[in-house]
């Protein structure tokens, strides 16, 4: 397939028709269309999916020019064409995609009809004619399947997906695009006309052939051959659902796993938790009781504590005055009395009224009954030494407790921390129980799909004995019959040649997987350095792969750069084995060569890198059509510029309206 | 080298040389059809019928 | 003295409520009235601080002791009235003053100034507890930090150099 030339006609922002010519020369074999980010280079990608398979990945599923939507009044109609020419397989092919807008009475437009899809081609004669309508879309299969379409018209803004796509859950079809891109269509189509699953086979149309109606013991026989043929049909769809069914249930269970061991450590961080939760309560707890404590101990003890010095500096007024002195043992204030009245001492010196004897007696008084104070003050002091002995320790107990409170902020902040910490790697991880559930049902499907096809491989053997004994059954019947014998002897070339083919097929498509691996990797390694390889498994999925690590498998995480370089390595890959194939006349594989349209990115990639893809690109594919940043432009005239043969550029006149221009 | 190899398939002898010469005429045929379209699966059919006939007939 | 109802009134009764409310949901700096009563009287002599009944802005209501609490309690009190009295020299320079108004004055006719001092200091201590603990508290544990930070101070200031046994040796000079 070679894109000639393509034109648009008020599709999104080319208003009017606007045509490109791709370059076909096999010397300059590049076409490069230049313009700003928002001036078309997307829109332009998108017309060629829009015109062969009706979609486009814009949001706004309108693709009539915004300019004359405007301006198309009440009533009126307008219609978006884009039309592709092309040669495949050297037959000459112009895809037309149109569609018919109206407006209502007050000019609003309505919804879109549908699309009409044509294609034209120059038969046998060099006659103009027209792909039956039924067989349009059946005809574009044939050419280039959607699901391969979107490798070789490359939108480099969705390099992320199609990274993961085509490195995991492909689908089945995606398989068969690539064999029969690979060349393997011959064979396939070879092979069912030979035997294939249609009632119209070489091989069942020679068991018609067979005079078999005299015969009841044939036909008995045959009678039992379509019962297993039945059976056998059925065990191979149901092997082929198994192989779907067990590759869905599989990647689920591995999904789940890998889960799973991402949150293994969410029940240990939960316990861990639960730990640090009780911890936080038990100084809570130990908070609220010394808190507590300190104001019990402070009421009870505050007051005596507090009042500490006061006590040690009475006492010692008290002391240095004498006045715990408990007076003089025995002496009552009747006995000073008396010797005031008698005027004379117990030591016979006289008391004189107002003398110093007087006074000193008088002052007796005060220490002796009734009118001492020293039972009082002995009280008072005893009083003293108990209360600074119970507050002794407040303070001490005070601080003690204390420091358990204050103490408490660091120790909660750091317990909350922890717990935080905890948290945040608990956000986002899932129960494990749920995720092992889901991972034991998936992993019990899969074993159970297992059995069922050992099971069904193990019937589809006896069946195919019991087969083969029926044909061997009625070939001995129907040799006897000369006609019979003819056709038996073609059947048997036909089975012969169908086994054959299959062993053939199966080696050929390990082969080709084989080779498009090593094609692939060695584009990979050209633009990609970095200890990496690429692994294709037999439904084509793309594993990336660390070389030189011991003991290590596994895929690898991928950044943007790698991605776009596992998606050219690829789309390279397949492009050149496609051309190889193509080169070699009596290869028993066919294929076409396809071209690659590409919005690059080209600014994602480091210098070096970018000189190798310019390099490998045009060398790999027949035909490169590239769009490019301004930007980008000077490194891709630098890189490539001796292989470009068409240059375009995108004149953005305003948000709807962009005009391509020759340059 | 495969000259007078044979095989026994459903208690039929088969010539290998003769098979594999069949099985790449298909091929060819096949390819040619896939980018030609001219003919559908019954005429096919019958087209390879009528190759296998013609080679196994022939000496 | 201590046998009848007592009353703090106006601001003092209001820092009172504030020392006897709950900071958090089940702890109170002092757990009645007659609990702050019987500590401010120290607080107000320790810090020489002595202020004179008022009625606030007139908006607080009283807070009482009531006459049961003290009579039980009268012993710590007139004790802690007695420390007091032998210790303010201002009131009297001479010890034999301090003691006669310590005890031979205590509850009697003559006491009735020193009563009114005595009250000055309760009164001075509620103003100094109230700004120590309540005053520049910001958060309910800020209670707690001050109380400890004003008992730290006070046990630097008075407590570091004495213990017990100190006075318990004073204790058994004085009964020599």
């Amino acid at each position: 397939m070679l894109l000639k030339s393509m034109s648009l006609t008020n599709f999104r922002q080319f208003n009017g028709t606007q045509s490109i010519s791709f370059s076909v020369d096999p010397e300059k074999n590049v076409t490069v269309i230049m313009g700003e980010n928002g001036s078309g280079k997307t829109t332009l990608a998108q017309a060629f999916t829009w015109c062969l398979y009706g979609a486009t990945d814009f949001d706004d599923q309108i693709v009539l020019n915004k300019a004359i939507s405007q301006n198309m009044g009440s009533n009126g109609e307008a219609f978006v064409q884009v039309k592709i020419s092309m040669v495949h397989l050297n037959v000459d092919y112009t895809m037309t995609r149109e569609q018919k807008y109206t407006t209502d009475s007050t000019g609003n437009l309505k919804r879109p009809n549908n699309t009409v899809f044509k294609i034209q081609y120059k038969n046998a004669d060099g006659q103009q004619d027209f792909v039956k309508e039924s067989e349009v879309e059946l005809r574009m299969k044939e050419i280039l399947p959607k699901e391969l379409a979107k490798y070789f018209f490359f939108d480099g803004e969705r390099i992320g997906n199609m990274s993961k796509e085509i490195r995991k859950g492909k689908s089945k079809e995606f398989a068969d695009a690539v064999k029969s891109l690979l060349g393997l269509s011959a064979f396939t189509e070879a092979l069912e006309h030979l035997g294939g699953r249609s009632a119209n086979t070489v091989i069942k149309s020679y068991e018609g052939d067979y005079d078999s109606k005299s015969d009841s013991k044939i036909a008995q026989l045959r009678d039992e051959i379509s019962r297993y043929d039945a059976r056998l049909e059925q065990i191979e769809k149901r092997l082929s659902e198994i192989d779907n069914e067990e590759y869905t249930a599989s990647e689920k269970a591995k999904e789940y796993e890998v889960k799973i061991a991402e949150n293994r450590d969410s029940e240990k961080f939960a316990q861990e938790r639960a730990k640090l939760k009780s911890k936080i309560a038990g100084l809570e707890q130990s908070k609220v009781s010394s808190t507590s404590g300190v104001i019990d101990t402070f009421n009870r003890k505050g007051s005596s504590w507090m009042a500490t010095k006061m006590i040690h500096d009475a006492l010692k007024e008290l002391v240095d005055a004498d006045k715990l002195d408990t007076g003089i043992p025995d002496i009552h204030a009747r006995t000073i009395q008396f010797l005031i009245n008698r005027k004379k001492c117990l030591c016979g010196a006289s008391i004189e009224f107002g003398g110093a004897a007087y006074t000193e007696l008088n002052k007796v008084l005060d220490y002796i009954p009734p009118k001492s104070i020293g039972t009082l003050i002995g009280q008072f002091a005893r009083e003293c030494e108990l209360k600074s002995r119970g507050a002794a320790d407040a303070f001490d107990d005070i601080s003690n407790k204390f420091s358990v409170v204050s103490g408490f902020d660091a120790d909660y902040a750091d317990l909350s921390n922890q717990i935080e910490t905890i948290n945040k790697k608990l956000e986002g991880m899932l129960n494990v129980g749920e995720l092992q559930k889901k991972y034991t049902f998936y992993d019990g499907e899969v074993k159970k799909l297992r059995a069922e096809r050992v099971r069904l491989v193990e019937e589809k053997g006896g069946i195919g004995t019991k087969r083969e004994r029926c044909e061997t059954g009625i070939n001995e019947l129907v040799l006897k019959d000369d006609n019979n014998r003819r056709v038996a002897r073609f059947k048997a070339y036909a089975t012969y040649m169908y086994k054959y083919l299959f062993s053939v097929y199966k080696e050929k498509e390990t082969e080709v997987r084989e080779q498009l691996e090593e094609a692939v990797n060695t584009i990979f390694k050209e633009i990609y350095n970095g200890g990496f390889s690429l692994k294709l498994d037999d439904k084509y999925n793309i594993q990336i792969q660390v070389d030189d690590f011991e003991g290590y498998s596994g895929d690898v995480e991928t950044s943007t750069a790698q991605s776009i370089s596992v998606i050219f390595a690829f789309i390279a890959g397949v492009i050149k084995m496609a051309r190889e194939n193509n080169s070699d006349e009596n290869s028993m594989l066919m294929t076409e060569a396809y071209p690659l349209v590409m919005d690059a990115p080209l600014s994602a990639f480091d210098k070096t890198r970018i000189k190798t893809v310019c390099d490998a690109l045009p060398k790999v594919a027949e035909q490169v059509i590239i769009f490019i940043k301004d930007t980008d432009g000077e490194i891709a005239e630098d890189n490539m510029g001796s292989k470009v043969g068409m240059r375009y550029l995108f004149d953005k006149k305003n948000e709807f309206e962009t005009e391509l221009i020759g340059r | 080298m495969q000259t007078n190899e044979k095989e026994i398939v459903n208690g039929i002898e088969v010539e290998v040389e003769k098979a594999q010469r069949l099985i790449k005429k298909v091929i060819v045929k096949e390819k040619r059809n896939l980018s030609t379209k001219e003919f559908g699966t019954t005429e096919m059919v019958k087209k390879i019928k009528k190759m296998i006939e013609e080679e196994v007939e022939c000496y | 003295m201590f046998d009848k109802e007592y009353s703090f009134k106006g601001t003092h009764a209001e820092k009172v409520n504030k020392l006897t409310a709950k900071f958090d949901d089940k702890n109170q700096l002092f757990k009645r009235n007659l609990d702050v009563y019987m500590m401010a009287p120290i607080v107000g002599f320790l810090y020489q601080k002595k202020s004179d009944v008022n009625n606030g802005d007139g908006s607080q209501k009283p807070t009482k002791i009531f006459p049961q609490q003290l009579i039980e309690n009268g012993d710590d009190l007139a004790f802690t009235y007695r420390l007091i009295m032998l210790l303010d020299k201002k009131n009297a320079a001479s010890i034999d003053e301090r003691v006669d108004k310590a005890f031979r004055q205590f509850n009697s006719p003559q006491a009735e100034n020193d009563e009114k001092l005595y009250e000055q200091y309760v009164l001075g201590g509620v103003d100094i507890l109230y700004e120590k603990l309540i005053e520049s508290a910001t958060s309910t544990e800020d209670y707690l930090k001050n109380l400890y930070d004003f008992m730290e101070d006070m046990d630097d200031r008075y407590n570091q150099t004495i213990d017990a046994d100190q006075i318990s040796a004073l204790c058994r000079l004085a009964k020599q």
